[in-house]
């Protein structure tokens, strides 16, 4: 479903990857771990087209994509994004930001599936026509999910879905990403430095550091503490799992 | 009675909107509400009001012809029965005052109506774009900013030809590239952000992102400024007027007033003073009801105190 090879991406002088490789099966979660500064927030970037100037070959879906060009691939991968608070826009309700994509594609029976979703992601229907200040970062990130899955995509991105809310408001997303993921026979892409979360929602991990992939492995060795690398490790020892 | 008011406000007022129509008439409401609190806004808006019911009734209200005055009563003080006094014509000066609010209304309007949503856009699509764009329509928009606006309107007025339509379009001209900015700024502080991104992942086109996610942002920043500018178009126009390059006699310009008054200011004080006081009250209107606003629409850049 996604398949990366040798992608190297530069922000002027800088390489944030060397060549990265990496490949996610259709309906697998795949976690890409590492410290902030590794790089694979970049992959995500890259594959969705906010990154222009990248090397290598990537395929996703089955198009392969080109550099400095947006592939039109909005029906088959979405994303959600960190933080709650920025991926919503402050001045459109929840109902125009959930039957704006279907706008955008001409798509029928708004009304309908934007209550439809309302119900999947376990939002009230009474919250349908709130702004976004009047939710909590939770409710908006439930939002913002429902808003990936409006156009019915393959492949969901998910660049650290979590990190930006409570503890517990945590669990109740994750559980909400893993009832959606078998009810619609998604693929995921995981971007995240919090392994408990990888270990919970995801099926194999990449251990990313500097920009260079360190160790690709199932999550079974994860949770078994059994990753190879020092840096691997050493994010184990740093997360209590050892 | 009561009861029924309170179901009105709590429907207004409700976290809950069932309907898109309750949802718009809501906020509508809480940013009147917000308004009202506002003594100072309160004054603009009656004087905004005031102006636009009195140019809407001026023949009505008007005691006089605007333009047929009788020689014999030429320069009368203010009195029971020309209020205003009159001028070197023998014209009730009030009558003109309240014709020339019909004038200075049609500047107003036709000048925020042509220059507000030029400079938003352009502002919009040079900071949404950058690069090129960015650079080529700003560039453009800074050679306009760099001119004094009143002399590039009298630049432009001496081309185009005096008169009340040259002076709005030279007006118009001069004013849209402060808006352009303004916009453009606020784009770019907004331009990168996750909401704009994911609309893109949609597969929305440029233009349906700058029309529907981008100006929406940028709206209620050129709306306060607009009516802050109001008075500055008002003096603009009448200080083009004055100049004898606006509103033509026998139009009852409050500009072109001021000037021909200006040959009696010392004996006929009242000739020039009366719509000079007509150009204050409603630049301060404007100037008000804009500070309010902005405190309302604006939070960010409240002023202090």
């Amino acid at each position: 479903m996604i398949d990366v090879r040798n992608l190297t991406v530069r922000y002027g002088d800088t390489t944030v990857l060397h060549g990265v490789s990496l490949a996610v099966a259709e309906g697998e979660s795949f976690a890409l771990v590492g410290e902030s500064g590794s790089g694979k927030s970049t992959i995500l970037k890259a594959l969705v087209g906010q990154v222009d100037d990248w090397q290598g070959q990537m395929t996703l879906a089955g198009h392969a994509l080109q550099p400095g060009r947006r592939a039109d691939l909005a029906r088959q991968v979405q994303m959600v994004f960190q933080d709650p608070y920025g991926s919503l826009h402050p001045r459109r309700t929840v109902d125009d930001t959930l039957a704006e994509p279907l706008a955008i594609h001409g798509i029928k029976g708004r009304d309908a599936r934007v209550l439809a979703m309302l119900d999947a992601v376990g939002l009230p229907r009474r919250f349908r026509f709130r702004l976004p200040h009047q939710l909590s970062g939770g409710q908006r990130q439930r939002v913002a999910i429902a808003r990936a899955l409006m156009l019915e995509p393959r492949v969901l991105l998910l660049d650290e879905p979590t990190s930006a809310l409570d503890v517990s408001v945590q669990a109740e997303i994750l559980n909400l990403l893993k009832g959606l993921r078998a009810e619609k026979g998604l693929t995921f892409l995981l971007v995240t430095h919090d392994l408990p979360v990888v270990s919970f929602l995801c099926d194999r991990l990449a251990v990313l550091r500097a920009g260079r992939v360190e160790e690709a492995a199932a999550v079974a060795t994860l949770r078994a503490a059994g990753l190879r690398s020092a840096y691997g490790r050493e994010l184990l020892e740093r997360s209590g799992l050892v | 009675m009561s009861a029924h008011e309170m179901n009105l406000r709590d429907w207004l007022t409700s976290d809950d909107p069932e309907t898109r129509m309750q949802a718009r008439l809501g906020q509508g409401f809480r940013l009147a509400r917000a308004l009202a609190r506002n003594p100072l806004a309160m004054v603009g808006l009656v004087v905004i009001v005031a102006l636009l019911l009195i140019a809407a009734f001026a023949p009505w209200l008007a005691p006089f012809s605007p333009t047929e005055g009788v020689l014999a009563n030429r320069l009368q003080p203010p009195s029971a029965t020309h209020w205003m006094g009159t001028d070197e014509l023998g014209r009730d000066i009030l009558s003109r005052v309240i014709h020339g609010t019909r004038i200075t209304l049609m500047i107003v309007v036709l000048v925020a109506v042509i220059a507000a949503p030029l400079g938003l856009i352009m502002g919009a699509v040079a900071g949404y774009f950058g690069g090129w764009v960015d650079r080529l329509l700003m560039g453009f928009t800074d050679i306009f900013l760099s001119l004094p606006r009143l002399i590039l309107a009298l630049a432009f007025v001496a081309a185009l030809g005096p008169g009340i339509e040259n002076a709005v379009i030279a007006i118009a001209i001069t004013a849209w590239p402060v808006y352009a900015r303004i916009a453009r700024a606020e784009v770019l502080t907004f331009r990168n952000a996750e909401f704009i991104a994911a609309v893109q992942m949609q597969g929305a086109s440029s233009w349906r992102i700058i029309g529907l996610h981008v100006i929406p942002l940028c709206l209620s920043s050129t709306i306060v400024r607009v009516t802050l500018d109001m008075a500055g178009i008002i003096l603009t126009a009448a200080g083009l007027g004055f100049l004898g390059l606006g509103a033509q006699p026998p139009l009852p310009e409050w500009g072109a007033m001021i000037s021909r008054g200006r040959s009696f200011i010392l004996d006929q004080w009242w000739v020039a003073t009366m719509p000079g006081f007509a150009i204050v009250i409603v630049s301060l209107g404007f100037c008000l009801f804009g500070d309010g606003l902005r405190d309302v629409l604006d939070p960010k850049q409240r002023s202090k105190g």
